[in-house]
């Protein structure tokens, strides 16, 4: 790894947002009527280091697996920058984009819809290598499949099955080995343990995390299991509806997270150690359709610790409570600090 | 409060399958308490769903009981003609939330013409048909507001689509109240949901159990879910119940290696950096099944004997029986 590398953040995400349009049809489209915008992702900021762990924590339609996909340009972003070892990949040109895909990969969320199930694991894992021709020779890429089968702890034997012959544990690991065959620095993964059992999604964790020693590779998370999280991020983004409501250093979001939003969230992770749960913040409600976002704070129609009219109207502060430590709410930090502890 | 509403003992269930018949449920007793909550806990293909499709006497065609008894209130409900568990059993006396409700709800009905179908099937034989249809949709409306959905009105002439993932498990919920059934067989209620609607509907479900005084059978692969909901636990395995105990034993005593593995797996903030203790190998196919111990191949602590023949379940302390031959006195 080069000094310049260890200086510049891998990948710094600024001011993005994307939007989804949602008419009935064409002419909706041509004429504006009728027109409705999803705010998926609305002003969303951070950096990842080089070789860290970021995750992006919410709930369903939170809009997080939108801006894994928006850095990859997999959706094509409204607004912002995203910056990739200080190049604007949203400036890039197709020549540069595709220099981009070998750096930067995704493991898709659904095992069994992101994998073709007309082709064999072989051939899915070969592909990229075809694509960005890599391998020249037949055997060659017969070997480099086998390598990465092993690699993701399968058989070589298993290039010939077909998708639906793996478990669903077996399918995700041949989504890592895709994800991994055109030895990217960078890996979003999208949910990739949930609906495994604890078993196996605990053995996809090691995995993950042989293979980032192995080749130095940097995570995005994207999930909703916050066990999961707390184990692995070295730092957790909190989103509620398009937009980050807290964000810092794994340690501190979970030890002490402070806007309410993430209080409400942490509370709710069923505890295995029977008689010390804590004490539930039940939310009231169900997170608002971002078509039409609550104004001001996104939260305030859920918010438990609601101060009034200010909620409702502007839009919280950034506060900063150190050490990378940010979060947006209208309480003032001081009395955050205290009901934390 | 201790006496047992449901006791099934020595139940056996198999599936044919193109391979062969594979046992999905091996010799399985168990019994629940009036007004108690027991865990059923498992990797998946362990057997937890088919045991609550065999209280149910629902289980699929290619599934058959070849053996056992399942006696709820006395009443062995294996000898109950189809009619009979119809009439007075399923829905009324033992309802059941399935996992995906998406799947379960008709989706060209109404949610009022799905609960009122219950309703008039279990209750209300006898009414006059005069303002049966109003006293039932006002019967409906109150199952709504138990489980906390505004503007019932509005909601019951909508269909299952227009309602999100935690609102139509609340449907679900209110539609296996509404005949106040005696067990409640709830069947991963919450895997689909986020964790804090997830929260909803835990607490939901437990103010409920305590205000009908049911008991329920809580089926899931969720430890934490599990430990927060249930009085006690159930460990299951290939067909086979491993471990049996109060809650707080099963997490914190527990004696069965598979319990101690699958509390392993766990990723904790603790364990930050520390990898994770993963169980070798896989849940063994239905119709391969290995001798002795089904766990055996898997287990760190595997003897001689567990290949020869299987552990019983037996009660190593007051409330908690492990099937391990570690506990087997010779």
């Amino acid at each position: 790894m080069n000094k310049k590398m260890d200086r510049v953040p891998l990948v710094q995400v600024q001011g993005l947002k994307t939007y989804f349009y949602k008419g009935k049809g064409i002419l909706s489209k041509v004429f504006g009527k009728g027109l409705r915008i999803v705010h998926a992702v609305d002003d969303v900021s951070f950096t990842i280091e080089a070789g860290k762990n970021f995750s992006l924590v919410g709930e369903t339609g939170c809009g997080k697996s939108t801006v894994g996909r928006s850095i990859l340009r997999l959706v094509e972003p409204m607004d912002g920058k995203i910056l990739f070892e200080d190049q604007n990949i949203l400036n890039f040109g197709k020549k540069e984009m595709r220099n981009f895909r070998r750096q930067a990969q995704i493991v898709m969320q659904d095992p069994r819809s992101s994998l073709n199930p007309r082709m064999t694991a072989g051939e899915i894992i070969a592909e990229p290598l075809r694509i960005h021709r890599i391998k020249k020779y037949e055997d060659e890429i017969q070997d480099e499949v086998a390598r990465l089968l092993e690699t993701v702890r399968l058989s070589g034997d298993d290039a010939d099955k077909f998708p639906h012959e793996f478990s669903g544990g077996q399918a995700r690991r041949i989504g890592i080995a895709r994800a991994l065959v055109l030895r990217p620095q960078f890996i979003v993964a999208d949910e990739l343990t949930s609906g495994l059992d604890v078993s196996i999604s605990a053995a996809i964790l090691d995995l993950m995390q042989d293979l980032q020693d192995e080749f130095k590779l940097t995570y995005m998370w994207i999930s909703h299991d916050l066990h999961m999280v707390k184990y692995i991020s070295d730092n957790i983004a909190i989103m509620y509806l398009g937009k980050i409501v807290e964000i810092g250093r794994a340690q501190d979001i979970s030890g002490g997270p402070m806007h309410p939003y993430s209080q409400a969230l942490f509370s709710a992770i069923p505890s295995v150690k029977p008689g010390q749960a804590t004490r539930k913040i039940i939310l009231k409600g169900e997170v608002p359709s971002p078509i039409h976002p609550p104004s001001g704070c996104s939260f305030n129609t859920r918010c438990p610790r609601k101060l009034g009219a200010i909620c409702e109207t502007d839009m919280p502060p950034w506060l900063d409570a150190g050490d990378g430590h940010h979060l947006s709410c209208h309480i003032p930090l001081e009395i955050l600090r205290k009901v934390q502890e | 409060m201790n006496d047992r509403l449901l006791s099934v003992s020595d139940l056996t269930v198999e599936y044919s399958a193109r391979k062969g018949i594979g046992l999905a449920l091996d010799h399985v007793s168990l019994d629940i308490r009036e007004g108690q909550v027991l865990g059923l806990v498992g990797e998946s293909g362990c057997g937890k769903t088919t045991l609550g499709l065999s209280i149910m006497k629902l289980l699929p065609r290619f599934g058959k009981i070849v053996q056992g008894e399942i006696l709820f209130k006395g009443r062995n409900l294996l000898d109950l003609p189809e009619r009979t568990m119809n009439r007075e059993i399923r829905g009324r006396e033992i309802a059941m939330i399935i996992q995906d409700p998406m799947h379960a709800l008709n989706p060209v009905f109404t949610i009022q013409t799905q609960i009122t179908d219950v309703l008039r099937f279990h209750k209300d034989r006898r009414v006059s048909p005069h303002g049966k249809g109003i006293q039932l949709r006002n019967e409906a409306a109150n199952m709504l507001v138990e489980v906390g959905i505004a503007d019932p009105a509005e909601r019951l002439t909508d269909y299952p689509f227009q309602f999100s993932g935690g609102m139509i498990q609340r449907v679900m919920v209110a539609m296996a109240f509404s005949c106040n059934p005696s067990l409640l067989i709830a069947d991963e209620p919450t895997t689909a949901l986020d964790v804090t609607v997830e929260a909803q509907i835990l607490e939901l479900l437990k103010s409920l159990v305590k205000r009908y005084g049911a008991s329920v059978l809580y089926i899931s692969h969720d430890l934490g879910v599990i430990s927060e909901i249930s009085d006690r636990v159930a460990v299951m395995y290939a067909g086979n119940i491993v471990e049996f105990a109060d809650t707080s034993r099963i997490f914190e005593n527990h004696a069965h290696p598979y319990t101690e593995a699958l509390l392993q797996c766990l990723p904790g903030s603790e364990a930050r950096g520390k990898r994770l203790g993963t169980i070798p190998g896989r849940v063994p196919d239905l119709t391969e099944r290995p001798n002795g111990c089904k766990f055996n191949p898997r287990c760190p602590y595997v003897m001689e004997i567990c290949k020869e023949k299987p552990p019983k379940l037996l009660e190593i302390a007051s409330d908690h029986s492990v099937a391990c031959f570690r506990y087997e006195k010779p």
